[in-house]
């Protein structure tokens, strides 16, 4: 079970990417330039798509409200974990640095198109299945959001480096 | 790629399960390894961890204030954790089965160092007086922020992390 220097190396960039990207975002000022108003950009698609589906709600600012339920999304549940979790995962790994690049890029799309899913499936609970609202809130999503930025990951290095390639690639 | 994320889900459904039904008794498993490494701090050398539920209490004969944590907010990345493995080719092969035993018993030290710092970031932040007198600002930062890396990526880190060493899939492709 012994990791080679590479792998290695690999967790380590990892751990030390995936702690200063979440630094970054957290810094009072990012947060107010670009994660909130990301934040906000987030909740209008996310209640686009439930007007679209028949739910009457409006959205102000990082809120989404309804009649029934009101759903307001914070830091941590606007998807960038995930994002931050898989671009500190491709970075880290041994590949041409375009390649890296792309293919964060192309997660964080995909992540967050999976996110307006989320906080769209956790609004439409709220009103029509509240008791299980926080179990979903907490665990389910949170899993498969973090579960899916393994599977872009790996789905990712498949193509970057698959299985039958020499050591150098 | 997509027997791989059935089975990923089917190990999503059997983690929930373990972590909806064992939270309980797992509390009891860590509020004693726990309160083990809290004594190491001065302040709570007399606390007392007292599982209920899905609940830890830290309670003490001391004026040392009284604090709820959620311990089961601070373990479900054990579903992550099963899911992963359970994602594994042949999951139910001896050597998958070793490689899962190992990341349990490296969650479970991640889990008592989970309710650590969330408890010292609740003694250090939410407690008053208490917590200006016992704390300083640098202190007080440095365990609401290390609660917060912890709960939002470290968690998800520490799994991702095992399951890519442990599992042989590091070995599978050019790191």
């Amino acid at each position: 079970m012994a990791l080679a220097p590479r792998q290695t190396r690999f967790l380590i960039v990892f751990a030390v990417l995936l702690i200063a990207f979440y630094a970054v975002i957290t810094i009072d000022a990012v947060d107010r330039r670009v994660v909130l108003p990301f934040t906000a950009a987030l909740a209008r698609v996310s209640g686009a798509a439930l007007n679209l589906i028949g739910e009457k709600v409006l959205v102000t600012g990082t809120v989404i409200s309804g009649s029934r339920f009101a759903v307001d999304i914070r830091g941590g549940c606007n998807g960038l974990e995930a994002v931050v979790f898989v671009c500190a995962a491709m970075l880290a790994f041994h590949a041409p640095i375009r390649k890296r690049i792309l293919g964060a890029l192309a997660a964080a799309v995909i992540l967050e198109a999976l996110n307006v899913i989320r906080i769209d499936s956790l609004y439409l609970l709220g009103v029509y299945h509240r008791n299980v609202f926080d179990m979903f809130h907490l665990a389910v999503w949170q899993t498969l959001m973090f579960g899916a930025a393994v599977f872009l990951f790996l789905i990712w290095t498949s193509i970057v480096a698959p299985r039958n390639a020499s050591a150098s690639t | 790629m997509l027997l791989r994320a059935l089975r990923f889900l089917g190990g999503v459904a059997l983690g929930f399960w373990i972590w909806w039904a064992a939270t309980p008794a797992y509390s009891h498993l860590l509020a004693p390894a726990t309160q083990l490494l809290l004594h190491a701090d001065r302040r709570f050398a007399a606390a007392v961890l007292e599982p209920q539920e899905r609940k830890v209490f830290v309670t003490s004969a001391t004026p040392l204030p009284t604090a709820t944590m959620p311990a089961d907010q601070l373990t479900y990345n054990i579903i992550l954790l099963l899911a992963l493995f359970a994602s594994n080719d042949r999951p139910w092969r001896a050597a998958n089965l070793r490689a899962v035993a190992i990341a349990l018993v490296i969650l479970f030290i991640s889990h008592c160092i989970g309710l650590l710092i969330s408890i010292e970031s609740t003694y250090a932040v939410r407690q008053g007086a208490w917590s200006e007198q016992h704390y300083g600002d640098a202190a007080a930062n440095f365990w609401q922020t290390t609660e917060l890396v912890f709960r939002i990526v470290g968690m998800f880190g520490v799994v991702f992390a095992s399951w890519w060493g442990l599992s042989g899939h590091s070995k599978s492709v050019s790191t």
